[in-house]
């Protein structure tokens, strides 16, 4: 299944401008590093994992200064997770 | 690749459902207490400044007096863009002229040293600070 979503905010700056669509998928696998579209508090939110548990992820945004991720909200089940990233693909900031 | 992204994501933006990359974590945290803390100073320094003999204590407190105004735009337009919800507006329909004109009297304190214009200043925040109180209680 594809999704397609228009970016709003800047949480994933510099890769991922507000207003840029993307283009994501379902999943089988997760790894770190990848992005993900996921639900939480009843809205889609892109992230990128930077952990993993069996069960769970820990998410950050890549531009951490202006982002609402894991570090506020902790680990989130993997059921959270709805779809990662098919287009545009960037890497993680270093 | 951006830029292709950017144009497709201007001309989809009615159609295409968005996704969130925002900080979404206000602290909740609002009081216009804030606001008559920095006008009292406002006031205050009004009040002190024709005793003031040296020059250099009058450019400070022309300085100062500026500051604690501009921090009270501040505290203001934070409580009427984060706190007030379009319920609290409809349910006091003078609120939004009543923090305009307000910001606006912070502003008009700041080309003046008459102390009545920061007592004005004072009791248009206490006017504020009463819509508040009114819906904490709600």
């Amino acid at each position: 299944m594809l999704y397609i979503r228009r970016i709003v905010g800047d949480s994933m700056l510099p890769g991922y401008y507000p207003g840029s669509l993307i283009v994501m998928r379902a999943f089988r696998r997760l790894h770190i590093g990848d992005v993900v579209m996921l639900r939480h508090n009843g809205t889609e939110k892109i992230k990128r994992i930077s952990g993993l548990r069996p069960n769970e992820v820990f998410v950050l945004g890549d531009n951490p200064g202006s982002s609402s991720d894991s570090r506020d909200y902790g680990w989130l089940p993997r059921s959270a997770v709805i779809a990662k990233i098919l287009f545009p693909r960037h890497p993680k900031p270093k | 690749m951006r830029t292709f992204s950017n144009i497709l994501g201007n001309a989809a933006a009615k159609f295409v459902k968005p996704v969130y990359a925002h900080c979404d974590l206000p602290c909740g945290v609002y009081d216009p207490a804030q606001a008559r803390i920095e006008a009292q100073s406002v006031l205050e320094i009004m009040k002190k400044y024709p005793n003031l003999d040296h020059e250099e204590d009058r450019w400070r407190a022309i300085f100062i007096k500026e500051q604690r105004a501009d921090l009270v735009k501040q505290h203001l337009w934070v409580l009427w863009t984060d706190y007030f919800k379009p319920e609290h507006a409809e349910k006091f329909p003078e609120l939004h002229e009543l923090v305009w004109k307000t910001t606006k009297q912070a502003g008009a304190c700041k080309k003046t040293v008459d102390p009545a214009e920061g007592q004005k200043l004072l009791d248009m925040i206490d006017q504020i600070a009463g819509i508040f109180a009114a819906t904490k209680q709600a």
